[in-house]
C-alpha cells in the first residue's frame, strides 16, 4: 500500500506560487545570448565601419577591371544630394567609359547596370544575359515604325538564318570566280606545275604569317587590318577569354583578308599581253594599263625601230604568198596600234576572264566595276576566324566545294554554328553577346582620364578631391 | 505541439504562398535582363515579403511577453510562426536568386539557414519529447521547482529514517521523529525492533541513500540506476525486519522520484536547449537583416 | 387566624410547629439535623432519595421531608433502624457513583460522597452497574455526567419551580431512568438557557460547571455579577452562573483611535458595546481596475485595451450592495464603513464558531465594552432580554438590506418592507440541526442572520450540495406561496440564527400588495425548472466513476494535454498577467489518462471553500464559477477547506489609512485568497488563449471524459 499519498493538494502545495518569476537558467541564458549575438553582429559591422572597410556591404566581388576601387563605393553608387538612395546611375559608368546607344530609333535605353551586372565576381561584365537583349528583341519595334530586322529572336538556338543566306541574297562580288574549278584536283598551276589549291592559299586572315604561295613575289602581307576595325575592342573575344594585348592582336585575325590579284591570282593568272614581252601588265586600272602598254611599246620601238616595218602576217593559205607591203607607220602610230591590239586582247579576253568591263560612255577605255569583295558578311555580328582556327575551312564552308558562281553566298548557315554553339553545358557559348554588340562603337567618345590614383583608391565616401561626376561628363 | 489536423489550414496556406511565389519566380528568373537578383523589382518584392514574414516570426517572442493581450490566440501565432517562417525560406531564396554573394548577405543566408534548421529541429523535438516525458516520468513536476522539491524530499527521507531508526546521529529517543509532523507520514516503529536492525537501516541511509538524495543529479550511487536500486532495496527488505517494510517502501519511492526528476530535468533541457540557438540567432538575423535592408536600398 | 399548632416528639424533644409542617422542617426548626439528598429548602420536597427517612412508629420508615406532622407523633431520627437504613441507602447509591465524581474533584463537596464518608461507606459492597448512562457535554456551560446522577430531581425542580424554564424532566424506566432535557435532547441543543440553576441544585457531580481553557480573559477587568446585573440586558441571567464564570466576561476600555479587533484575526470572544462609538470597516478593499496616471497609466490603459475583455458584470448580477459581516449591520459595498454604538454586539460568529474576525473595529470615542467568551455569550443569547435587544438591532439595521437583497423582494416598497419587518421571527439552530426538509410542506421563508447553512438535495448517488449560505443568504421562497413542497433540505452547519417569515403572514401581505405575487410565482417556477434539470443531469451520470479524484465533483476542469504541452509556462504567465501578477493555476497535480489535471478551481458542485467565509466574499456566480470578491480579508479558511489546493493565499499591497498621520494612506501587504475565476470577462480563459500548442483546455469533465469512461467500462 503506497504510504506516500499523492493528492492533488499535497502536490500543489509543494510548489512555490511565484516560481515562474524567479530567475531560471535556461531563460536567463536565452536572454543573455539574445543580447550578445545581435550585439556581436552589430559590433562586427561597427568595427568594419570604423576601419572604413566597406567589404561587408558589398554584394559580391567586383569584376577584374573594377576590383581595384572596390572600397570606393561612391565611384559607382552615386550619392544623390537629397535622396536616401545611392543608385548606380549611368553617369557613374560614363565617368570612365562611353557606351553609345544601340540604335537611334530604339524604343528605350536600358540603364548600364541593367545589363552589366557587377558584384558577381571575376566574370566578364560584357557577358550579358540573353534576357538583356530579348527585352527588346523578343518583339522588336522601333520608334520609327517597323523594324528592319527579324522581329523575334529569343536565343541562339532559334536564331533566324543569316541575312545573306535569306531572301535569295547573292554575293555582290563582281569578280567572276568559280570555286569548284579552283578546288578541283590537279589544276594547272604556275610554271606548268599541277597544283591542288587549299583554302588558305587564297584566303588568309588579317596579317598573314608567311608569304602567299601564289602571290606575286615580294608581296608580303597586305596591310589589312583584318576585322580589327570592325571588331569591337577586345570584347569580340568569347566570354571565356580574358582580353590581353596579345589577344588584341588576334582581333586582327578575325576576318579573312579579301583575296587580291597580287596575293592569290598572280602566279597562275599572268597578265601577258604580247609574246614579245615576258612581263605582265600591271593589275591596275585601265588607264594605268594603257599607260603601261604605251610606255612599253614606246620603249620597245625605241629599242627596236625595225619593228616599225614588221608586219604581222596573218596566217594564210599555203601556196599563196601575200604581198607584204612595207608599212610606213610612225612610232607613235605603231605604238598606238600595238597598244590597241594588246588592249584588245586584254579587254576582251584576259581581263574579262574575271572582271566585267563596261565600254559605255564612248570612252575607249572601259570601266571596271569595283570588285566589292565582302570581307564581313555579317555586319551586325562579330566573328573571328582566328577563334575557329582549329576547324577546317570546308567543315563550315561546305557549300564552297560546289560553288560555281560568284553570286553564290558561301557563308555557312546558322545551323552550322548551332552545331557547336548551344546552351548546353558541354557546348560552345551561345550568348547573344558572343557575336553581337549592343553599343554602337562607331559613335564612341573617348574620355581623357580625370581621376587621380588617391581618388580611386580612397574609400571615403565624400572625398573632397573627387570631382563631381557631372563635371566629368561635361566635356 | 503535434502535427495534426489543426495544422492543416496553415500548411495549405503556406504551400499556396510558396507555389505562387515559385510561379512568379520562375519566369522572372528566366527572363530578367540581369538575372534574378535582390535589387530588381520582383526581387525586392520577394525581399519585402520575406522580411515581413521574418519579422512576423520574430514577433512571436514579443507576443509571448504579453500573453493576455487579445491580439490573436497563441496557437494562431504559433502556427503562423511555424508555417510562414518555413515559407520564408523559399521566398528569401527567391529574393536572393539563389546567389550567396556578398559578405553581409552570405552571413545573413547562413544565419537564416541555421535559424530555420534549428526551428525545424525544435519543432520535431516538441512533437516527440512531450510524449516521451509523459510516458517516462509519471512523477513529473515543474522543472523550475525541482530543486525546491528535492529539498522537500530530502526532509521527508530524513524524517522517515529518523522515525524508523531513531536520530541519525544516534542520540534521540527511539521511535520519536524530532520535529516531525503528520505531513511526513513517518512510521513509528515500536520498541520491538532490535537496535541492530535500526543500526543497519541507519547505516544504509547515511551511507547510501543520504548522499544520493543530497545530489541525485550527479550521483554515481547505484541508487541512481533503477534496476540496481530495486536490487538494493530488495536485499534490505530481506535483511531487515518486517516492521521496516513500510519505511523501506517509502524510501524506495523517494529514490524512484529522485531518479524520475533527474530524467525529467534531462528531457526538459533537451526540449528547451535548442531555443538557445534559435532565438538569439534570430535576433542577430533580424538585426543584420535590418542593416541589409537599409544598405541594399541605399545602394 | 394563625395556623393551628401541632405538638410532636422528635428524638425525645417536644416540639410545637404549625400545621402542615413536614417532619423534616419540624426537626430543623428544633436544630435537629436530618441528612437529606433530594431535599432542598427552596424546592418542593418529593421524597425520592429516602435518605431522610425517620421512624415515626409506622410500619415502614417514612421520608421526613414530605411527611406532615401529626399531633402526638413520636419521631426517632437516630435509631439503629433508621441509621442502618440510611447507611444502606447511601451504600447503594455509592455503588453506582463514579467516585470521586467531578464535583468531588473540583470542590470536594459532593453531598453523596461527603455523606458516605460520614457514614463510613466509602467502599460499597455492591457491584457497579454494568452499563454507563453516559455523559452529555453538549452544553457550553454545564457538563452532564449521568453516571453520577442519583435521580434526586433537584435539578428538575430547580428548572421548573425556581427558574420556570421547564427544560428538565425524567425519562425512562428501571435502569434506564435518567434526567432529560426537553425530549431527551442533548443539553446544548435543548431549550436550556444555561442559567445554571440545575447545576447549583445538583448535590453530586452530575451537573457541574465546565471550565474552558482560557476561561478567564487576560486583558480587562473581570466584570462582577453585581455590575453586570445593573445592565438591563443582563436581567434574568443567573448570578450564580456569572459568578462561576467570573473572568469569562471582562470590561474593556478603549481610547479613541484604538483598534478593538482586526479583520482576519482569529479570536474567541464577542464584544458588547456599553458606551462610546466605534467604526467598523473593512480595510482590505481592492479596486477592480487599477489606473495609474502618466506614462505607466497610458501604457496600462493601452494594455488593458489590448487585453480587452467584456465589462465585468459581477456588480449588476448581485442585487446585494452590502458586505455581510459578523455584526449588527452590514457594510455598504462602495464604502465599507459603518458605526457601532451602545447596545451593539459584534463578533458572535468568531466567539461561537471560531471564525476569523470579519471586519476591523476601531474606537472613535472613548469606548467601554464587555468582552466575553463563548460560555457567557451562550447564556446571553438564551436570555430573553438580551435576545430581544439583538433582534431589535437586527431588524432595525440589517434586516431591511437583507430583505432587499432577495431578488423577489428587491422591488418592494418601503411600507411593505416595514410591514414584513415586524412579522419576522428569529430562530436559532444548533450545528447539524435540520431547518427544513426536502419534501416537507413549504410554509416559510428563511433569511440567514449569522452562521452557515447547507442547502442540499438527496440523490441516489449521494448528497448534492446546492449552496452554502451565510449571512444574508436566503432560501425557501417557494414556501411563501404556500402549497408547495421543499425541493431541498436545509441544515445548519454551525450555530445559526435565521429570520423566518411564515407563509400566513406573507399571504396577508400579498393581499395588500398583490403585484409581488407574480414575481414570486415566476421564481417558484424557475426553481422547479432548475430542480428538474438538475435531477435529470444527476441521474444520467455515473457519479461513482470519478470519485477517486473527485473529478466528478468538478463542473469545469483545466486539463493540460501532456503530449502537446512543452512545459513552457506560457499558461501560468498569462494567468498571472491577467490576475495582478499572481497565478491562479499551478501545473502540478494528478494525471488522468494523458492529461494533467492542473491545480485550478474546479467550480465544484459542492463548494467546500464557501463554508465559513466570515465576510461572504467567496460566492458562486451563474452556477458555475466561484469567485472571490475584493473585500476578502485573508483569513485563509477557504484555502484550508479546498481539498485540491486550488485556493492560495498571497500577499497584496493594499492602501490603508495611516494610523500615524491621519488622512494619508500607506501600503501594507495583506494576504488575500486567490482562485481561478474562469476569466469570464474574456471569451476564453487566458491560459487556454495563451497556450501556443493547444494543450490547455477547460472542459466539462463529464462531457470530456464521459466517452472515455463509457469506452473503458465496455472494455
Amino acid at each position: 500500500m503506497p504510504r506516500r499519498p499523492r493528492t492533488a493538494k499535497k502536490l500543489a502545495q509543494r510548489i512555490e506560487l511565484s516560481y515562474f518569476k524567479q530567475p531560471q537558467p535556461l531563460r536567463r541564458w536565452r536572454f543573455i545570448l539574445s543580447i550578445a549575438f545581435p550585439a556581436v553582429a552589430v559590433l562586427w559591422l561597427v568595427v568594419a565601419g570604423f576601419a572604413k572597410n566597406r567589404a561587408p556591404y558589398s554584394m559580391g566581388p567586383l569584376s577584374a577591371p573594377h576590383a581595384f576601387f572596390a572600397q570606393k563605393c561612391s565611384a559607382c553608387h552615386v550619392a544623390d544630394t537629397v535622396s536616401f538612395r545611392h543608385p548606380v546611375t549611368d553617369q557613374a559608368c560614363v565617368a570612365c567609359h562611353d557606351g553609345p546607344i544601340h540604335h537611334a530609333d530604339q524604343k528605350f535605353t536600358p540603364s548600364c547596370s541593367s545589363c552589366h551586372v557587377e558584384h558577381q565576381g571575376r566574370i566578364s561584365l560584357i557577358a550579358v544575359r540573353n534576357a538583356s537583349c530579348t527585352q527588346c528583341h523578343s518583339d522588336l519595334s522601333t520608334r520609327a515604325g517597323a523594324p528592319h530586322f527579324v522581329r523575334t529572336v529569343l536565343s541562339f538556338a532559334r536564331h533566324p538564318e543569316f541575312a545573306p543566306l535569306r531572301d535569295n541574297s547573292s554575293d555582290p562580288d563582281s569578280i567572276k570566280f568559280n570555286h569548284q574549278v579552283h578546288l578541283a584536283a590537279n589544276l594547272l598551276g604556275p610554271d606548268g606545275r599541277r597544283v591542288n589549291l587549299a583554302c588558305d592559299d587564297c584566303h588568309r586572315p588579317g596579317t598573314p604569317r608567311g608569304s602567299w604561295p601564289y602571290g606575286a613575289p615580294g608581296v608580303e602581307a597586305v596591310t589589312f587590318s583584318g576585322g580589327a576595325q570592325y571588331a569591337s575592342p577586345p570584347t569580340a573575344m568569347p566570354s571565356s577569354f580574358h582580353p590581353t594585348t596579345a589577344m588584341q592582336k588576334r582581333a586582327e585575325l578575325a576576318y579573312m583578308a579579301p583575296p587580291t590579284y597580287a596575293n592569290t591570282c598572280f602566279s597562275c593568272h599572268a597578265l601577258q599581253f604580247d609574246a614579245r614581252f615576258a612581263d605582265a601588265v600591271p593589275h591596275d586600272k585601265p588607264e594605268i594599263v594603257h599607260a603601261f602598254l604605251a610606255q612599253k611599246y614606246q620603249d620597245y620601238i625605241a629599242a627596236h625601230p625595225s619593228a616599225l616595218h614588221e608586219v604581222f602576217a596573218p596566217p594564210r593559205l599555203p601556196g599563196k604568198p601575200i604581198p607584204v607591203s612595207p608599212r610606213a607607220v610612225t612610232s607613235g602610230q605603231w605604238v598606238a596600234e600595238q597598244v590597241t591590239a594588246a588592249e584588245d586582247l586584254l579587254w576582251r579576253k584576259t581581263c574579262a576572264e574575271c572582271h566585267t568591263l563596261n565600254f559605255s560612255g564612248g570612252n575607249s577605255l572601259p570601266t571596271i566595276a569595283p570588285s566589292r569583295i565582302t570581307t564581313r558578311w555579317l555586319p551586325h555580328a562579330v566573328f573571328s576566324h582566328d577563334a575557329h582556327r582549329m576547324v577546317s575551312c570546308v567543315s563550315c564552308h561546305a557549300s564552297v566545294a560546289s560553288s560555281q558562281l560568284t553570286s553564290d553566298v558561301n557563308l555557312p548557315s546558322v545551323r552550322v554554328c548551332q552545331e557547336c554553339h548551344a546552351t548546353r553545358a558541354s557546348a560552345a557559348p551561345a550568348g547573344c553577346f558572343e557575336c553581337h554588340t549592343y553599343h554602337d562603337w562607331s559613335q564612341e567618345k573617348v574620355y581623357p582620364g580625370k581621376f587621380s590614383l588617391p581618388d580611386l583608391l580612397k574609400s571615403s565616401r565624400n572625398s573632397v578631391a573627387h570631382p563631381p561626376v557631372a563635371a566629368i561628363i561635361q566635356r | 505541439m503535434l502535427l495534426d489536423r489543426t495544422q492543416r489550414n496553415w500548411m495549405i496556406a503556406a504551400a499556396v504562398l510558396v507555389a505562387i511565389a515559385a510561379a512568379i519566380y520562375i519566369p522572372y528568373a528566366l527572363n530578367s535582363p540581369q538575372g534574378p537578383r535582390g535589387g530588381s523589382a520582383i526581387g525586392l518584392s520577394f525581399g519585402i515579403v520575406g522580411f515581413a514574414l521574418m519579422i512576423f516570426a520574430g514577433f512571436l517572442g514579443a507576443r509571448k511577453k504579453f500573453p493576455v493581450w487579445r491580439v490573436g490566440r497563441a496557437q494562431t501565432w504559433m502556427r503562423g510562426h511555424l508555417w510562414l517562417g518555413l515559407a520564408s525560406l523559399p521566398i528569401i531564396l527567391f529574393h536572393a536568386g539563389f546567389h550567396m554573394r556578398g559578405t553581409l548577405t552570405l552571413v545573413l543566408m547562413i544565419l537564416f539557414f541555421i535559424v530555420i534548421a534549428s526551428g525545424i529541429f525544435g519543432a520535431a523535438l516538441q512533437i516527440y519529447i512531450p510524449r516521451k516525458m509523459t510516458t517516462e516520468v509519471p512523477m513529473e513536476t515543474i522543472y523550475e521547482q525541482i530543486d525546491h522539491i528535492r529539498s522537500q524530499l530530502r526532509e521527508e527521507a530524513d524524517q522517515l529514517a529518523t522515525a524508523a531508526c531513531g536520530s541519525l546521529d544516534g542520540t534521540a529517543a527511539i521511535g520519536t521523529a524530532p520535529g516531525g509532523d503528520s505531513s511526513a507520514s513517518a512510521v513509528e516503529v515500536g520498541v520491538e525492533v532490535s537496535e541492530e536492525a535500526r543500526g543497519q537501516l541507519r547505516e544504509f541511509y547515511l551511507r547510501r541513500m543520504r548522499p544520493f538524495v543530497e545530489n541525485p543529479a550527479h550521483s554515481r550511487s547505484p541508487l541512481a540506476d533503477s534496476p540496481q536500486a530495486s536490487g538494493i532495496f530488495e536485499e534490505l527488505r530481506l535483511r531487515l525486519p518486517p516492521e521496516f517494510r513500510d519505511t523501506l517502501k517509502d524510501l524506495e519511492s523517494i529514490c524512484e522520484e529522485e531518479r524520475q526528476l533527474t530524467h525529467q530535468a534531462r528531457l526538459h533541457r533537451i526540449l528547451h536547449a535548442w531555443l538557445l540557438v534559435h532565438v538569439p540567432l534570430s535576433y542577430a538575423l533580424l538585426a543584420l537583416a535590418a542593416v541589409h535592408v537599409v544598405m541594399a536600398l541605399r545602394f | 387566624m394563625s395556623p393551628a399548632l401541632v405538638e410532636l416528639t422528635i428524638d425525645g424533644d417536644k416540639v410545637s410547629v404549625p400545621e402542615g409542617t413536614t417532619v423534616f422542617d419540624a426537626a430543623r426548626l428544633n436544630n435537629i439535623r436530618i441528612p437529606t439528598l433530594c431535599h432542598q429548602q427552596n424546592e418542593v420536597p418529593v421524597g425520592v432519595c429516602r435518605v431522610c427517612v425517620v421512624d415515626v412508629g409506622g410500619r415502614v420508615l417514612t421520608a421526613s421531608c414530605v411527611r406532615p406532622v401529626e399531633n402526638g407523633m413520636v419521631v426517632s431520627t437516630t435509631s439503629e433502624k433508621v441509621r442502618s437504613a440510611r447507611r444502606t441507602l447511601v451504600e447503594l447509591l455509592m455503588s453506582d457513583h463514579p467516585s470521586p465524581c467531578a464535583r468531588q474533584q473540583q470542590s470536594g463537596d459532593c453531598e453523596l460522597e461527603v455523606m458516605a464518608r460520614a457514614e463510613g461507606v466509602e467502599n460499597p459492597r455492591f457491584a457497579r452497574r454494568a452499563t454507563s448512562r453516559g455523559r452529555d457535554d453538549s452544553s457550553v456551560a454545564i457538563a452532564v455526567d449521568h453516571d453520577a446522577c442519583i435521580l434526586c430531581d433537584r435539578c428538575i425542580r430547580g428548572c421548573d419551580e425556581i427558574r420556570h424554564n421547564d427544560v428538565l424532566g425524567r425519562m425512562g424506566k428501571g435502569y434506564r431512568t435518567g434526567i432529560a432535557f426537553d425530549q431527551n435532547l442533548p443539553m446544548g441543543n435543548s431549550s436550556c438557557v444555561s442559567c445554571g440553576e440545575c447545576m447549583i441544585s445538583c448535590p453530586t457531580g452530575a451537573l457541574t460547571n465546565k471550565f474552558h481553557v482560557g476561561t478567564s480573559l487576560r486583558t480587562g477587568e473581570p466584570a462582577s455579577p453585581e455590575v453586570l446585573h445593573e445592565l438591563p440586558v443582563f436581567a434574568g441571567v443567573s448570578g450564580t452562573f456569572l459568578e462561576l464564570n467570573r473572568g469569562a466576561i471582562v470590561v474593556r476600555h478603549f481610547r479613541p483611535g484604538e483598534i478593538i479587533c482586526r479583520e482576519g484575526e482569529y479570536g474567541s470572544t464577542a464584544f458588547y458595546m456599553l458606551e462610546g462609538r466605534a467604526q467598523v470597516s473593512i480595510n482590505a478593499q481592492m479596486g477592480h481596475v487599477k489606473t495609474e496616471g502618466g506614462a505607466r497609466g497610458f501604457f496600462s490603459k493601452l494594455s488593458s485595451r489590448l487585453a480587452r475583455g467584456t465589462e465585468d458584470h459581477r456588480d449588476e448580477e448581485s442585487v446585494r450592495r452590502t458586505i455581510p459581516i459578523d455584526g449588527p449591520a452590514d457594510l455598504p459595498l462602495e464604502k465599507p464603513v459603518a458605526e457601532l454604538g451602545p447596545g451593539d454586539l459584534f463578533g458572535e460568529m468568531t466567539c461561537m464558531s471560531f471564525y476569523p474576525r470579519s471586519a476591523t473595529v476601531r474606537a472613535t470615542t472613548d469606548v467601554t465594552s464587555l468582552e466575553m467568551l463563548r460560555n457567557v455569550l451562550d447564556i446571553l443569547q438564551r436570555n430573553k432580554n438580551f435576545r430581544g435587544q439583538i433582534e431589535e438591532n437586527y431588524r432595525r439595521r440589517a434586516l431591511d438590506s437583507h430583505l432587499r437583497s432577495v431578488p423577489v423582494f428587491s422591488g418592494l416598497t418601503t411600507s411593505f418592507i416595514n410591514h414584513l419587518r415586524d412579522k419576522v421571527e428569529l430562530v436559532r439552530y444548533s450545528p447539524g440541526q435540520v431547518i427544513c426538509r426536502q419534501g416537507e410542506p413549504a410554509d416559510s421563508f428563511y433569511l440567514v442572520r449569522i452562521g452557515f447553512v447547507k442547502v442540499w438535495q438527496a440523490h441516489p448517488g449521494g448528497e448534492m450540495i446546492l449552496a452554502y449560505l451565510g449571512r444574508g443568504g436566503y432560501f425557501g421562497e417557494i414556501g411563501l406561496l404556500g402549497g408547495g413542497v421543499r425541493t431541498a433540505s436545509c441544515t445548519a452547519l454551525d450555530h445559526v440564527e435565521v429570520v423566518r417569515i411564515a407563509a400566513e403572514d406573507f399571504h396577508f401581505m400579498l393581499d395588500k400588495f398583490p403585484e409581488i405575487r407574480h414575481s414570486l410565482e415566476s421564481v417558484a417556477l424557475e426553481r422547479q425548472r432548475e430542480n428538474r434539470e438538475r435531477l435529470a443531469l444527476v441521474e444520467s451520470t455515473p457519479l461513482q466513476d470519478f470519485l477517486a479524484q473527485g473529478l466528478m465533483e468538478a463542473q469545469s476542469l483545466l486539463i493540460l494535454d501532456l503530449e502537446r504541452c512543452t512545459r513552457c509556462d506560457a499558461c501560468v504567465r498569462a494567468c498571472a498577467d491577467a490576475h495582478d501578477g499572481v497565478t491562479r493555476l499551478i501545473r502540478e497535480g494528478l494525471r488522468f489518462d494523458k492529461y494533467l489535471v492542473a491545480t485550478s478551481c474546479r467550480q465544484c458542485r459542492d463548494p467546500l471553500c464557501m463554508v465559513g467565509c466570515p465576510v461572504g466574499s467567496i460566492r458562486r456566480r451563474n452556477s458555475l464559477e466561484v469567485i472571490i470578491e475584493d473585500w476578502c480579508i485573508g483569513c485563509g479558511l477557504c484555502a484550508k477547506n479546498c481539498p485540491y489546493g486550488n485556493i492560495n493565499m498571497h500577499p497584496f499591497p493594499v492602501q490603508i489609512a495611516d494610523a500615524d498621520s491621519l488622512g494619508r494612506t500607506r501600503a501594507v501587504m495583506k494576504q488575500k485568497a486567490t482562485s481561478c475565476d474562469l476569466c469570464t470577462e474574456h471569451a476564453e480563459p487566458s491560459c487556454v488563449y495563451a497556450c501556443p500548442h493547444d494543450a490547455a483546455h477547460r472542459v466539462d469533465p463529464r462531457k470530456c471524459f464521459g466517452a472515455l469512461l463509457a469506452q473503458s467500462k465496455r472494455d
